[in-house]
């Protein structure tokens, strides 16, 4: 009779999910470590032609320049163009980027600065939920009876630990 | 919880006055000599300083978009 020996090199579970330390590209040193260098990166990347008209068609949309930026400078962080601590400085600088790029095309724009500006999908969520409350009747509200507090006599306990009166 | 902190960077960004190059007046006294020297010396004036190159890079494109506006304005008007 064959007894067959088990065999422990088998991959763990969970192992197919995991990547080893360095194979993503933000777990690497960032290709710009200074704020000079990424600003200077992203500038010229939005002044080229085909990302500008993407641009102007996407601000035309309603999208505001803050969400624009933060998706901008997140991208950068994932494919290791800089640090996330960069990203966040060079916002300011990415946003009047792209404003300046929308009033030289003379389309008009959302800074995302107001209180109110919110995404399309939101927007369009916010009517929605207007409308579906429009349609329906308001219910009457029924009028809730206080239950008075019935008073219980004291039973006698039974027990055999119980004091005698 | 803030989700989008690009606001709030703006925000500060924008009340910043502008950044300017100091002004180096010749000192007085009879230690100034050596502490030029020990200014010469440190490198603080070299050393990275992300937040100041940031904001000296949004005022900067700022400024420029400023500009631009009041070009178009001027050749509007005129």
């Amino acid at each position: 009779m064959e007894v067959t020996e088990p065999t422990f090199n088998r991959p763990i579970p969970g192992e197919g999910l995991t990547h080893e330390l360095g194979a993503r590209p933000w777990q690497n040193p960032p290709q710009f470590s200074t704020v000079d260098e990424t600003v200077s990166y992203y500038v010229a990347r939005i002044g080229q032609d085909e990302f500008a008209k993407g641009l102007i068609n996407v601000i035309e949309m309603g999208v505001p320049l803050t969400v624009l930026a933060n998706t901008i400078q997140l991208a950068g962080v994932m494919e290791g163009k800089h640090s996330v601590d960069v990203g966040i400085l060079i916002m300011p600088a990415l946003i009047e980027a792209m404003s300046l790029i929308a009033d030289s095309a003379g389309v008009e724009y959302d800074t995302g600065m107001k209180e109110e500006s919110m995404l399309p999908n939101q927007l369009a969520q916010r009517v929605a939920a207007d409308m579906s409350t429009q349609d329906e009747a308001p219910a009457m509200e029924e009028p809730v009876q206080e239950e008075m507090p019935v008073m219980q006599e004291p039973q006698p306990e039974g027990g055999l630990m119980s004091r005698r009166a | 919880m803030i989700t989008n902190p690009a606001k709030n960077l703006m925000q500060s960004f924008s009340r910043i006055p502008d950044i300017t190059k100091q002004k180096q007046t010749p000192e007085r006294g009879l230690l100034s000599p050596m502490r030029n020297m020990m200014r010469n010396g440190n490198n603080s004036m070299k050393e990275a300083k992300p937040l100041v190159d940031a904001v000296k890079a949004y005022q900067q494109i700022r400024n420029d978009r400023l500009e631009i506006i009041d070009m178009r304005k001027r050749n509007g008007s005129n």
